[in-house]
C-alpha cells in the first residue's frame, strides 16, 4: 500500500508516496579510487539482479534476497551476488595508444535458462559473459585424482562412476564471447534486440549490427565518417534498438538530432526512416547552444511507442509519430543556463548525463549535480529533486525533497547554485523494471531507494 | 582593482571577468551581429581562448573524444565566422578585443601555415580575416597540430623541427610567402601530413556495407 503523504510527495505512476533509502554499496571513504568510480548500473529484465561497471573495469552483481519474514517492513536487499574483472587496461600498439578498462555499458540478454547472461563493454571491445551457479561437485574421475592431476595411466586398475556431491553456492562468471576489433572510434553504446540473436554497438562514427553467437563477424549498419575527417561536424552519441521491433534502431547525435532508422529499408542504414529534431529557440542563442543540445542518452519507452532524449539542461519525451517537436520537455537544471561558461570552462558541460523510464512508462527520472536527482511524473507534471547522500541514510529515511534556489532571496533548506558541488554528479541511474526501486550511482557508491510502503 | 581607463591586461581580465562577465547571458545575438557589445566580445574571446586551450591539452597517450574535440571545433568555427563577419564591419574593433587572445596564445607558427591550406580550404575565398583567429582555429582545428614531435616519432630526431627553431618571420601568419621558407617546409608539411593521416585518418575499416562478412580471429569460441 502507498502512503499519501502531505510533506514531500514523490513522484512514481501518478501516485504520490515517499522515497525512501534502502541501502549504500561502496566505501564511505573520502578519497575516491579512480577506478572504483561507476560508470554504468543495469537492472536485468525482471529487476532481480543489479549490476554495475567501474571504471576499473570490474562489474559488481547484486541479487535481490527475497523479505524475511520477521521484518515484513523491510523488502528484500540487494546483495552482491558475483564480482568479475570483466576489462583489463590494453594498449594499441599501433595508435600508441592505450585503452582504459573503463566499463561503458553493460546490457543484460533475457532469460533463457537457469544462467544469466550480459553484455559488457569498453571503448572497443565487447564482451558476452555468462553468470552461473553452481552447488554440486563431481568426485570419483577415473583420469585425475581430487586434485585434479592426472594419473598414471597404468596405475588405473579400475573403473568407477564419479558422483555428483553437494558443495556451497558458488556463482560464477565466465566469457563466452569477445567481440573485438570492430570499432575504431570509442564505444559508447550496446543494445540488445527485441529478437533476442542480434544486438548493436555504437561507436562515435559507426553502428555496428552483430549476432550474439558469432565473434569474427559484424555488419556495419550506420558510418557516417566523412571521407575527409576535417569535414567532421557531427558525432553519434547513443543508439538503441527498439523494444519490439527488431529492425528499427535510433541514434543521437551531437547536434541534437534523433535518426530512426530501418534495417529493412537497406543493408546499410545512412539514410534514416525519420529526423528528429526541434527547431532551436533563437532568444536562447549562444556560444554553448550546440554543446548543451548534443544529446548524451536515448531510451525507447517500455511500449515502444516514445523515446526520451537528455541533453545537457533538459529531457525531452518524443512520440515516435512526430518528428518536428518533442510531445514533453522537462527542465533539469534550468539555474544552470547563467553558468555555461563556468561550466564550459570546468569542463562539465561535456558531462553526459543518463535518463531511465520506470517500469509503467508514467515517470523519468535523470541525474544533476551536487548529488541531485531528478523524477517527473508525465501525467501530473510534477516533478522532484532528491539527493542522494550518506546523511540521510539511515534504514527507511524519507527523502527530503531538495531545492536549488534560482535567483533572489533564498528560503530556507534551498541551497544556492553558487554552493553546489560540480564534483558530485550522477550520471547513471536505473529503474527496476517492475518496483518502485532505484538504483542511483554517485561517484563510487551505489544507492538504492524505495518507495515507502506502509 | 583597475583605475578607470587602465587597460587590463587579458590575464586580469580572465580573472576579474570570469565569474562577471561570463555568468551573464550570453550572446547579444538579438541586436543582430552589426553591433556586438563589449560583453559579448568579451566572451566570445573567452570562449575562443578557452576552446583552443582545452584542443591543445592533449594528454599523451590518451585517445581524445571525438564528441568533445567535435563540439570545440564546431564552437570555433561559430566564432570565427563570428569574428569574419564582424571584422568586415568593425575592423578597429577587432584591433581592440582581439590582440587579447593573440599576445597570449603562443601560436606555433607551423600549425597556422599547415592549417591554413590544409584544413581552412574556404578561407582563402573570403576576405582574409583577423591573422590570429584564423592561425588559431587552424592551430586547434589541426587537432594533433598541438603534439609534440617526439611524442609520435620517438626514434626520429626531431629537433630540427622544433618551432623555436623557426625564423621569427614565421610568426606573421599565414600571409608569410611559402616560397622563401627553410628548406624543411616540404619535409615539415610532409610530416604533418603523416601526423594527421595517423590521428584523422583512422586505418580504413574492413566493414563494408555490402554485408560482406570480414573475418577475424575469434578467442573465444566455447559454446554459449
Amino acid at each position: 500500500m502507498l502512503l499519501l503523504c502531505l510533506c514531500s510527495p514523490g513522484v512514481a505512476g501518478g501516485n504520490d508516496f515517499q522515497w525512501c533509502f534502502s541501502q549504500v554499496k561502496g566505501a564511505i571513504d573520502e578519497d575516491v579510487a579512480e577506478a572504483d568510480i561507476i560508470s554504468t548500473v543495469e537492472f536485468n529484465y525482471s529487476g532481480e539482479l543489479l549490476a554495475t561497471g567501474d571504471k576499473g573495469g570490474r562489474v559488481v552483481i547484486f541479487q535481490h534476497e527475497q523479505e524475511s519474514k520477521n521484518r515484513p517492513h523491510l523488502r528484500g536487499e540487494y546483495n552482491v551476488y558475483s564480482t568479475f574483472q570483466s576489462h583489463e587496461p590494453e594498449f594499441d600498439y599501433l595508435k600508441s595508444l592505450e585503452i582504459e578498462e573503463k566499463i561503458n555499458k553493460i546490457r543484460w540478454l533475457p532469460q533463457q535458462n537457469a544462467a544469466h547472461f550480459l553484455l559488457s563493454t569498453n571503448d572497443k571491445t565487447i564482451k558476452l559473459w555468462k553468470i552461473s551457479e553452481r552447488d554440486k561437485r563431481a568426485e570419483g574421475y577415473n583420469l585425475k585424482d581430487e586434485d585434479g592431476r592426472l594419473l598414471d595411466p597404468f596405475r588405473i586398475t579400475s573403473l568407477r562412476v564419479p558422483v555428483l556431491l553437494p558443495m556451497d553456492l558458488m556463482v560464477e562468471a565466465s566469457p563466452r564471447r569477445i567481440f573485438a576489433n570492430a570499432h575504431t572510434y570509442h564505444i559508447n553504446s550496446i543494445s540488445v534486440n527485441s529478437d533476442h540473436e542480434t544486438y548493436l554497438s555504437a561507436d562515435d562514427l559507426r553502428i555496428n549490427l552483430w549476432h550474439l553467437e558469432i565473434t569474427d563477424r559484424s555488419f556495419n549498419i550506420v558510418d557516417i565518417k566523412p571521407a575527409n575527417m576535417e569535414e567532421l561536424t557531427e558525432v553519434i552519441t547513443a543508439a538503441e534498438c527498439h523494444p519490439h521491433q527488431c529492425n528499427v534502431f535510433v541514434y543521437s547525435s551531437s547536434k541534437g538530432t534523433i535518426r530512426l532508422c530501418d534495417m529493412r529499408a537497406a543493408a546499410l542504414c545512412d539514410r534514416h526512416s525519420k529526423f528528429f529534431e526541434e527547431p532551436e529557440d533563437p532568444s536562447s542563442r549562444s556560444f554553448f547552444s550546440e554543446i548543451i543540445s548534443s544529446i548524451s542518452d536515448v531510451k525507447f519507452s517500455h511500449s515502444g511507442r516514445y523515446m526520451m532524449t537528455r541533453d545537457y539542461l533538459s529531457v525531452k519525451v518524443w512520440d515516435l509519430n512526430m518528428e518536428n517537436r518533442p510531445v514533453e520537455t522537462y527542465q533539469v537544471h534550468e539555474y544552470l543556463r547563467s553558468k555555461l561558461c563556468s561550466l564550459y570552462e570546468n569542463d562539465c558541460i561535456f558531462d553526459k548525463f543518463e535518463c531511465c523510464w520506470n517500469g509503467s512508462d508514467s515517470a523519468i527520472m535523470t541525474g544533476s549535480y551536487n548529488n541531485f536527482f531528478r523524477m517527473f511524473d508525465r501525467n501530473t507534471r510534477r516533478d522532484i529533486t532528491l539527493e542522494a547522500s550518506r546523511e540521510s541514510s539511515k534504514p527507511r529515511a524519507t527523502l527530503k525533497p531538495r531545492k536549488v534556489s534560482t535567483g533572489g532571496k533564498r528560503k530556507k533548506d534551498e541551497i544556492s547554485v553558487d554552493s553546489l558541488d560540480f564534483n558530485k554528479k550522477i550520471l547513471h541511474t536505473a529503474w527496476h523494471p517492475k518496483d518502485n526501486v532505484i538504483a542511483v550511482a554517485a561517484t563510487n557508491n551505489l544507492y538504492i531507494f524505495q518507495d515507502k510502503i506502509n | 582593482m583597475l583605475g578607470r581607463g587602465v587597460k587590463r591586461k587579458w590575464s586580469s581580465l580572465e580573472e576579474l571577468g570570469a565569474n562577471l562577465v561570463l555568468d551573464t547571458p550570453v550572446m547579444g545575438d538579438n541586436e543582430g551581429p552589426s553591433k556586438p557589445d563589449t560583453n559579448h566580445l568579451q566572451q566570445r574571446q573567452l570562449v575562443l581562448g578557452l576552446c583552443l586551450e582545452k584542443l591543445q591539452r592533449y594528454q599523451a597517450g590518451m585517445e581524445l573524444s571525438l564528441r568533445r574535440s567535435v563540439l570545440l571545433v564546431n564552437t570555433l568555427k561559430q566564432i570565427q565566422e563570428e569574428m569574419r563577419s564582424d571584422s568586415c564591419l568593425f575592423v578597429d574593433d577587432m584591433s581592440v578585443t582581439c590582440p587579447g587572445c593573440v599576445e597570449e596564445e603562443t601560436i606555433l607558427p607551423l600549425d597556422s601555415e599547415f592549417s591554413s591550406q590544409q584544413v581552412d580550404g574556404s578561407s582563402d575565398q573570403h576576405k582574409p580575416p583577423p591573422a590570429a583567429a584564423i592561425s588559431a582555429f587552424g592551430d586547434a582545428v589541426g587537432y594533433l597540430s598541438d603534439l609534440a614531435l617526439d611524442d609520435i616519432f620517438e626514434d626520429i630526431d626531431t629537433s630540427m623541427y622544433e618551432s623555436s627553431d623557426l625564423p621569427s618571420a614565421w610568426a606573421a601568419g599565414p600571409s608569410w610567402p611559402l616560397s622563401s621558407c627553410l628548406t624543411d617546409l616540404n619535409e615539415l608539411d610532409h610530416i604533418m601530413e603523416i601526423l594527421v593521416n595517423l590521428r584523422l585518418k583512422n586505418p580504413p575499416t574492413l566493414r563494408k556495407p555490402d554485408l560482406q562478412p570480414c573475418l577475424r580471429h575469434s578467442d573465444c569460441q566455447t559454446d554459449y
